[in-house]
């Protein structure tokens, strides 16, 4: 062979290399066949509306596949499985690609698939709001009007639907349908009460209470003789909850005005005496704490035998139903051991987090989108997602007929979140991100190693960065 | 001689048969323009601009006014500083007298050489996991929990802001079996004739290591030192899986790079993230220049 030769071959070969590398990795046609993390779902035949073509679902946190849980080794059905069962069976010409986002970076990923217009629906992991900001979501208004058999408002909890932040623009707009929500509750454990001879936490405590009860039972347990802490939270979680909480139990929003004129005109009020109380709690509950709040740890415990921590706050309890489920849901020893209680708010509310469905603006198929996006926050969606997923359904209490009946955790959790409404905090995300979350993280972390600054200092040194952030908005 | 070919000859980059060879390197470099040298101007771009990654307003050089006047900027700077070099101390030297050690033995060295290499192929997420366990603020920590033993106290080796960075350093120290492995590669390449001439001498082992080894390993060390510099400064999975995304406590384990990556993922202040991640690209450039130009001037 001549030089010549060799060199076409190898050129040939490599523009061939080129070109495979550059097609798509497949083109899927069949159900549940997965390339990456990229899944489709479709099927066909006759029957339900006269709906058709694709709708490609991206969704932070989804199962896409059938797998096992990882809480409670049972088999799991992915996404895909659930669209053919519940979806499909209505609408059998509509193709439903889903796309699981992973939670890192899940908001990043979400918006690159927006700016490249490759996603139709989302389930946007709690970011909604910045990319309703940045202008790649559609408003629903005009659809849920259209839409006379759709009543949303008989449907979804509170938090999850009446001007709820996650869904709802400043201007009363609709851009989004509940798809789960968060899960923070007030937890004891009933028998290190029982040990310590504490009555036990009424079912509406105040952090008052709490803090009283919490000290009464931290040392040395009086019948085990190991250590017991009164108390626990997430430290470096709490500014995103704990403190959100706390605010509203005390009064303090953190700022006035109404954010429809634009942030600029908000008056911050972050060290006000009440926004202080918040600090004051947190300097006195430490107290109380495995130092392990710095670094989210002390809690491993929670839900077993082993546990030595009297009350827990802002705790999502999945493991303690897991654990019964993964025992036959025979055994409900711990969970008549931990209770969960409502949380501080004067009718019980807390901070809820709310993730939501979203279209895109520039959504191909409107039709089908809304319908998928309607199916992604329905009611036979969200007990595929409580049954398979242990997701929280944000719907009323009294429409989620599904929850097993010693799931007491999930049934307090909807009448927090029937209960909870719009929270000032969560209006400013970049803020909570930028200034107040790795403030407050900070400061319990300097109470922990007795180095904190009087409760009122911190919340004059937050208010500054409040407004130091607000003024460097253009 | 044979005339150089290309631009030199007057014949411009293209010769005869040149064009093959371009070829073959396009795909790297349309790799490298596409994934390194457009986000490097686009970075840059956006530094000049208050963006959310997506609209942007132009503000000039504001971004990096507004970073040099921050003062968690320079919480993150000395922190990366603080934590870098202690991390060089500590692993430049644990490294090569590791490696010296495994040069050294006699049998089962393919062993050690595997073992200490371990740790890194172990991902970052899981190990700071572990390390969190060892680190516990408690007696049920492992560390605290064998310092018990002598009677000392629990200490919060991740939950004091004095101690947090020092710990997530020890941490790293776990995984000096990479650098080990290039010194090792130096140390096998140490002529033997030179220690044979200092054995005539009647330089004992000590002798031989700090006049022999070290001497000859002085390259490697050039190249280590700018290495780990370069690592140490970027910081950023342990203090992250470690202190999360607020550094946490009290700041103390927010690096540079936590910074950018808080500032830009969860902030969207997206400029002034990019105006921080050239301000670190400017810092990494001026350490290994200078430390190139101390190392030709002994050389």
């Amino acid at each position: 062979m001549s030089r010549k030769s060799i060199a076409r071959f190898l050129v040939i070969a490599l523009l061939l290399s080129l070109l495979a590398g550059c097609s798509p990795s497949g083109t899927t046609t069949g159900t549940g066949t997965t390339s990456g993390s990229t899944t489709t779902a479709s099927t066909s035949g006759d029957g339900g509306k006269q709906l058709s073509g694709v709708v490609r679902v991206a969704y932070a946190g989804a199962k896409a596949d059938d797998g096992i849980n990882e809480l409670t080794g049972e088999p799991q059905r992915g996404f895909n499985t659930a669209i053919k069962e519940l979806f499909n069976t209505k609408y059998p010409d509509v193709k439903v690609e889903v796309t699981a986002i992973p939670w890192t970076d899940y908001s990043t990923k979400l918006q690159s698939l927006l700016m490249s217009k490759s996603v139709d629906v989302l389930g946007s992991g709690g970011d909604e709001r910045i990319l309703y900001n940045q202008g790649f979501l559609r408003e629903l208004d005009d659809l849920i009007a259209a839409d006379t058999e759709f009543k949303p408002e008989e449907l979804y909890a509170g938090a999850a639907w009446d001007n709820c932040i996650f869904n709802t623009s400043v201007d009363g707009k609709k851009f989004g349908l509940p798809g789960t929500l968060g899960y923070r509750l007030i937890v004891y454990d009933k028998q290190l009460f029982d040990d310590w001879g504490v009555e036990y936490l009424s079912d509406h405590p105040t952090p008052e209470e709490v803090l009283e009860k919490a000290a009464l039972m931290t040392g040395k347990n009086p019948k085990t003789g190991e250590q017991n802490y009164g108390l626990w939270f997430d430290g470096n979680d709490a500014a995103n909850s704990l403190y959100t909480t706390l605010g509203i139990y005390y009064g303090a929003p953190g700022f006035s005005g109404n954010i429809a004129d634009g942030i600029k005109s908000l008056t911050m009020e972050f060290n006000t005496p009440a926004a202080a109380k918040v600090f004051e709690f947190f300097e006195k509950a430490v107290k109380f704490c495995n130092p392990g709040i710095v670094s989210s740890q002390g809690a491993e415990n929670f839900g077993l035998e082993a546990n030595n921590t009297a009350i827990f706050l802002e705790r999502n309890p999945k493991v303690i139903i897991a654990n019964y489920q993964a025992g036959g849901k025979s055994d409900t020893s711990m969970i008549d051991r931990f209770v969960p209680t409502l949380n501080f708010g004067p009718n019980g509310e807390g901070w809820v987090a709310a993730d939501n469905i979203v279209i895109a603006k520039d959504a191909q198929n409107l039709d089908a989108s809304w319908e998928v996006a309607k199916f992604l926050a329905s009611h036979d969606f969200y007990e595929y997602l409580y049954k398979d997923l242990n997701w929280v359904p944000p719907l009323t209490p009294d429409k989620a007929d599904f929850l097993d009946e010693n799931d007491i955790y999930i049934k307090k959790a909807l009448e927090i979140a029937q209960h909870s409404s719009v929270n000032a905090h969560d209006y400013l995300p970049e803020l909570n991100s930028l200034e107040i979350t790795p403030f407050v993280a900070g400061y319990i972390a300097q109470c922990v190693n007795g180095q904190n600054p009087a409760p009122q200092a911190a919340a004059d040194d937050l208010q500054q960065r409040a407004a130091k952030w607000q003024t460097s908005l253009k | 001689m044979t005339k150089p070919r290309g631009i030199l000859t007057g014949r411009g980059f293209f010769g005869k048969e040149d064009w093959i060879g371009y070829l073959f390197c396009l795909p790297m470099l349309i790799g490298i323009v596409v994934f390194t040298v457009y986000p490097m101007i686009d970075t840059f771009w956006m530094s000049l601009q208050q963006t959310n990654g997506i609209n942007g307003v132009f503000v000039g050089f504001d971004n990096y006014a507004s970073a040099l006047t921050n003062s968690d900027f320079y919480k993150a700077l000395g922190n990366t500083f603080y934590m870098g070099a202690l991390g060089v101390l500590l692993g430049l030297p644990g490294s090569f007298i590791l490696a010296t050690l495994i040069n050294r033995a006699t049998f089962g060295k393919n062993f050690f050489k595997s073992i200490y290499f371990l740790p890194n192929i172990v991902s970052i997420v899981a190990i700071s996991l572990i390390f969190k366990y060892f680190f516990a603020p408690t007696r049920e920590g492992i560390i605290n929990s064998l310092l018990s033993l002598f009677g000392v106290e629990p200490v919060g080796w991740l939950v004091n802001p004095k101690l947090a960075g020092l710990s997530v350093v020890l941490m790293g120290c776990w995984r000096l079996g990479y650098d080990a492995i290039i010194f090792l590669a130096g140390l096998q390449s140490v002529p033997r004739e030179l220690y044979e001439a200092a054995d005539i001498d009647g330089a004992g082992e000590l002798r031989k290591w700090w006049s022999v080894t070290i001497p000859c390993m002085k390259h490697i060390f050039s190249f280590m030192i700018i290495m780990m510099t370069i690592s140490q400064l970027k910081r950023f999975g342990d203090v992250y899986m470690i202190g999360t995304p607020t550094g946490n406590p009290s700041g103390s384990l927010l690096t540079m790079v936590l910074y950018i990556y808080r500032m830009a993922f969860q902030g969207h202040v997206v400029g002034y993230a990019s105006a921080v991640a050239y301000i670190l690209f400017a810092i990494i450039l001026l350490f290994t220049l200078l430390n190139m130009r101390l190392n030709r001037q002994k050389d």
